[in-house]
């Protein structure tokens, strides 16, 4: 009877490190869940106005979720992401604009994303197939992104158009049509709504995508390409194909803060705008997408409170931060914070299993091989 | 001398391998120098030779990963030589490495997983956990396995990739008496089911323990191939893999070899 205790703890303290450990699909869903019901609550507690500024907070995210996708699980350090972002943003401004105004936005929704992978497709083929290194990509889409940028910004003549809609050079794109509900501009709830249903499903996509046999695959790819083809898998097609489908992700980013603020600019490719999705994924986790989420969030709300009292050191908090966490914890915020709950799971879990009520006798233990003076 | 071992057809995964006049040259040196093999279908050959003598550039040229200056190269009797590594691959070619051989940041379930994607055939990833003794490892993450760990897990990887043809460099590298032993039995196992094996190693009990066949290689070339027994009682040969200086050393080291494994002298 008492050896069967003592065996029953060994299984509790088995149970609650299985438990702990790693990431899971279990502990991803509960994570996105319990993020949706923030989202959720989220408008029902603050203002209009911080629910409309809280909507540019969740495009970012998204091209930091991208980000995720294409350098934490990947391997691929791209410095595209925020030009996929523009290019989502332009993209939506000039399909929306050149159709009709019922139509014309739901159809650019759909096509801006897919244009822009179709973009990234043709940059990822002279990357992969070009078999570049990563340092060199790194040194590539930083350049394609700053020369989109530098194209941009010299669109201002008025022969600068596509179909009838300007580029309007470092002005940009403005009076970008809306996303019509029952004939009248989304609301901003609803606009607030959609576009956290983007990042919601984008973050989950890309939590359980490490869980699939294809993001398997993807990981292996990122961690030993040449290991990754002596089991056959064809390592340049996965790469673009990831590096497309972030490009997605980001352009649909994009286009959610080309409807929230009725313009585009080239202001979206700076270089600070380029680098920042990698820092903030870096401080956060680079393959924890649900930590880079927060981050981003986290982030631009810092940045927009600062700015609103006149200072802009968000910047510098971030690089502080950047270079605290890489000496303190190079994986990532996430992962440190992962790592605690982790320990605390297993710390709760075991003393509960230890209470008076299952707690065996030194001599159950003894009996079930343990050392003398080592067991309960 | 020359192999004997006649071809295991009624094995369908085993597939023979043909090496022809293969001539791997870095810029003078010549890695491999018009080397020819023949290795029959589901035989277990042993490929040993000193350090330099060419083995793993044979693999690597083998796999395509190095560019072939002369020779061709068959699977099953069809040409490989044109091929990119993820079609030889693709053709029934696995491989273990004597290094980085495993994904870390993977765990080990998800390890099998990824091996058995592009395998021909499916595989009950859970048998496969169970008959490589990882079950109860199932959900760890790799770079916590023990290296010998790693090494069961990496066979196990290139066994549920389904090959009709499997490298093993260097399988037993590092381990312990006990675990040796264990890996001699894992790779018999996986011969007998399927794959023709081919395998690199130093130890010369290990190699006796498990091949059929020893192939001997020395400075590019395949100096000869024969039984263990033909192998170990040639004194020229036992003198080029321990080098001439030692050649007193040699046979006390055979006959150990010998004893160790159990082979007869």
């Amino acid at each position: 009877m008492s050896v069967t205790v003592a065996r029953q703890r060994q299984s509790t303290h088995a149970f609650w490190r299985r438990a702990a450990a790693g990431p899971s699909p279990g502990k991803s869903i509960l994570a996105v869940l319990l993020c949706t019901a923030g989202m959720l609550i989220f408008p029902y507690a603050v203002s209009e106005y911080q629910v409309l500024v809280a909507i540019s907070f969740l495009t970012f995210a998204i091209v930091t979720v991208s980000q995720v996708l294409v350098w934490g699980f990947g391997g691929i350090l791209s410095f595209a992401q925020a030009a996929f972002f523009a290019l989502g943003a332009y993209g939506y401004a000039v399909i929306a604009g050149n159709l009709d105004e019922t139509t014309g936005p739901v159809i650019a929704l759909v096509a801006a994303p897919l244009v822009v992978m179709v973009f990234a497709g043709f940059l990822g083929f002279f990357i992969f197939y070009g078999r570049m290194g990563a340092f060199l990509l790194g040194i590539v889409t930083l350049s394609v992104s700053l020369m989109l940028g530098a194209f941009l910004n010299q669109t201002g003549d008025a022969s600068y158009h596509i179909g009838k809609v300007q580029l309007g050079g470092y002005n940009g794109i403005n009076a970008i049509p809306p996303l019509l509900v029952e004939g009248t501009p989304a609301s901003t709830q609803v606009l607030y709504f959609l576009t956290a249903a983007v990042l919601l499903a984008g973050v989950a996509g890309v939590a359980l995508f490490r869980f699939h046999r294809v993001g398997v695959g993807i990981r292996a790819i990122a961690e030993n390409p040449v290991r990754a083809e002596l089991f056959g898998y064809n390592v340049r097609a996965y790469r673009l194909s990831i590096f497309m489908a972030g490009a997605a992700l980001a352009a649909a980013g994009g286009e959610f803060y080309a409807i929230w603020g009725s313009y585009t600019s080239p202001s979206l490719v700076t270089m600070q705008a380029v680098t920042l999705p990698v820092v903030v994924a870096a401080v956060a986790g680079r393959d924890r997408p649900i930590a880079a989420m927060l981050a981003a969030l986290v982030y631009s709300a810092i940045s927009v409170n600062l700015a609103s009292s006149g200072a802009s050191y968000a910047l510098i908090i971030l690089g502080v931060g950047l270079v605290v966490v890489m000496l303190v914890a190079p994986g990532g915020v996430g992962g440190w914070v992962a790592a605690l709950v982790n320990r605390l799971v297993i710390r709760i879990g075991t003393r509960s299993a230890e209470s008076p009520h299952t707690a065996a006798s030194q001599d159950d233990v003894v009996e079930l091989g343990s050392t003398p003076g080592s067991g309960a | 001398m020359m192999a004997t071992q006649s071809a295991t057809g009624s094995r369908g995964l085993a597939a023979p391998l043909a090496v022809n006049n293969l001539t791997v040259a870095f810029d003078e040196f010549r890695a491999l120098d018009d080397l020819s093999l023949d290795i029959p279908a589901g035989s277990c050959l042993g490929l040993i030779g000193p350090n330099g003598a060419g083995k793993s550039t044979l693999f690597r040229a083998i796999l395509g990963l190095v560019p072939m200056a002369a020779g061709t190269i068959e699977l099953d009797g069809q040409p490989i030589t044109g091929l990119s590594t993820t079609r030889r691959v693709r053709r029934g070619i696995g491989t273990t490495l004597q290094s980085g051989g495993v994904f870390l940041e993977l765990t080990v379930r998800e390890s099998l997983v990824l091996a058995a994607r592009r395998a021909s055939r499916k595989w009950d990833i859970a048998g496969a956990l169970e008959t490589h003794q990882l079950a109860e490892l199932a959900d760890v993450s790799v770079t916590e396995l023990s290296h010998g760990h790693q090494q069961r897990l990496e066979l196990a990887m290139a066994e549920v990739s389904s090959p009709r043809l499997l490298l093993l460099d260097e399988p037993v590298a590092g381990m312990g008496p006990m675990e040796t032993q264990a890996m001699v039995q894992s790779i018999q196992a996986v011969n007998q089911a399927g794959p023709t094996v081919v395998f690199i190693d130093h130890d010369l009990a290990f190699v006796r323990a498990l091949a059929q066949e020893i192939a001997v290689m020395h400075q590019g070339r395949l100096i000869t191939q024969g039984t263990p027994d033909e192998i170990s009682a040639d004194p020229e040969i036992m003198s080029i893999y321990f080098g001439a200086a030692e050649g007193h050393a040699t046979a006390g080291a055979t006959e150990a070899a010998a004893q160790e494994t159990g082979t007869p002298q």
